[in-house]
């Protein structure tokens, strides 16, 4: 008897990148998960999106949600064949369910779950917008990162802020 | 003595988890995560935001979460 658990993975991929290598990867994972037993439940593109961080110099990647049901350890020779691909750039694979035989999945509420939990599409706008408005004025932020605790006066952040500059006299 | 002048004394903010059974702490809902980080991208602490005990536990696991896949900072300091 087979034991699953049901997984999501997001890739990150090269922005340059067309969903043609994709399609290979995909077609990869999907085999070992052929093998291991188990089955795809949903295979979203969530597109281009801003990172919040540059990987390997790039500043934005190619969204890829795949969830699936398959044997733990299939779960490290997918892995394996994600590395081999040098478009992707970034890799997680999070578990959501426990541990059980696989006839015991309900494979429609494990399908449901899964798509229930997809990104805001308004996010993509939100970022881009941000990032536009975040280069017109980059001020340094007002306060610290701990807000509502008591000042320290000689904090040196806050001096900067607050108290009228110290302008030389001379 | 519950609503006393000082803020500092007066009852906790409500847990927004708690309040609002609908919200769902997932690390793929970077916009909703965006309310429980700072400015320079560090989570904040409970005391500040009001979050529950569990709630705070499954927030820092998503945003961390968020962090790997960048969808959130890891820090906002500075250059970015």
């Amino acid at each position: 008897m087979i034991l699953a658990r049901s997984y999501e993975t997001i890739l990150i991929a090269k922005p340059d990148f067309d969903g043609e290598a994709f399609e290979k990867l995909h077609k990869r994972l999907l085999k070992v998960i052929d093998t291991e037993g188990g089955l795809e439940l949903k295979l979203v593109d969530w597109g281009r999106r801003r990172l919040a961080y540059p990987i390997e110099n790039h500043r934005k990647g190619n969204y890829f949600y795949f969830g699936f049901i398959t044997n733990p350890a299939a779960i490290k020779e997918m892995h394996r064949q994600i590395r081999l691909s040098p478009e992707v750039i970034r890799h997680q694979t999070i578990a959501l369910s426990k541990t059980l035989p696989l006839p015991k999945f309900d494979i429609e509420s494990e399908r449901a779950r899964v798509v229930a939990m997809t990104p805001d599409a308004q996010d993509e706008d939100d970022r881009e917008r941000r990032d536009r408005r975040d280069r017109r004025d980059r001020r340094p932020p007002r306060d610290g990162d701990r807000g509502d605790r008591k000042r320290d006066s000689r904090d040196s952040r806050d001096s900067r802020d607050s108290a009228p500059a110290p302008e030389v006299k001379a | 003595m519950k609503s006393t002048r000082r803020r500092r004394f007066g009852r906790r903010k409500m847990c927004p988890f708690c309040a609002d059974k609908t919200m769902y702490i997932d690390y793929k809902t970077p916009s909703m995560l965006k309310r429980f980080i700072s400015e320079r991208g560090r989570i904040v602490p409970r005391r500040i935001s009001g979050v529950c005990a569990p709630h705070q536990r499954r927030l820092q696991e998503a945003v961390k979460r968020a962090r790997v896949v960048a969808l959130m900072p890891y820090s906002c300091a500075g250059v970015d």
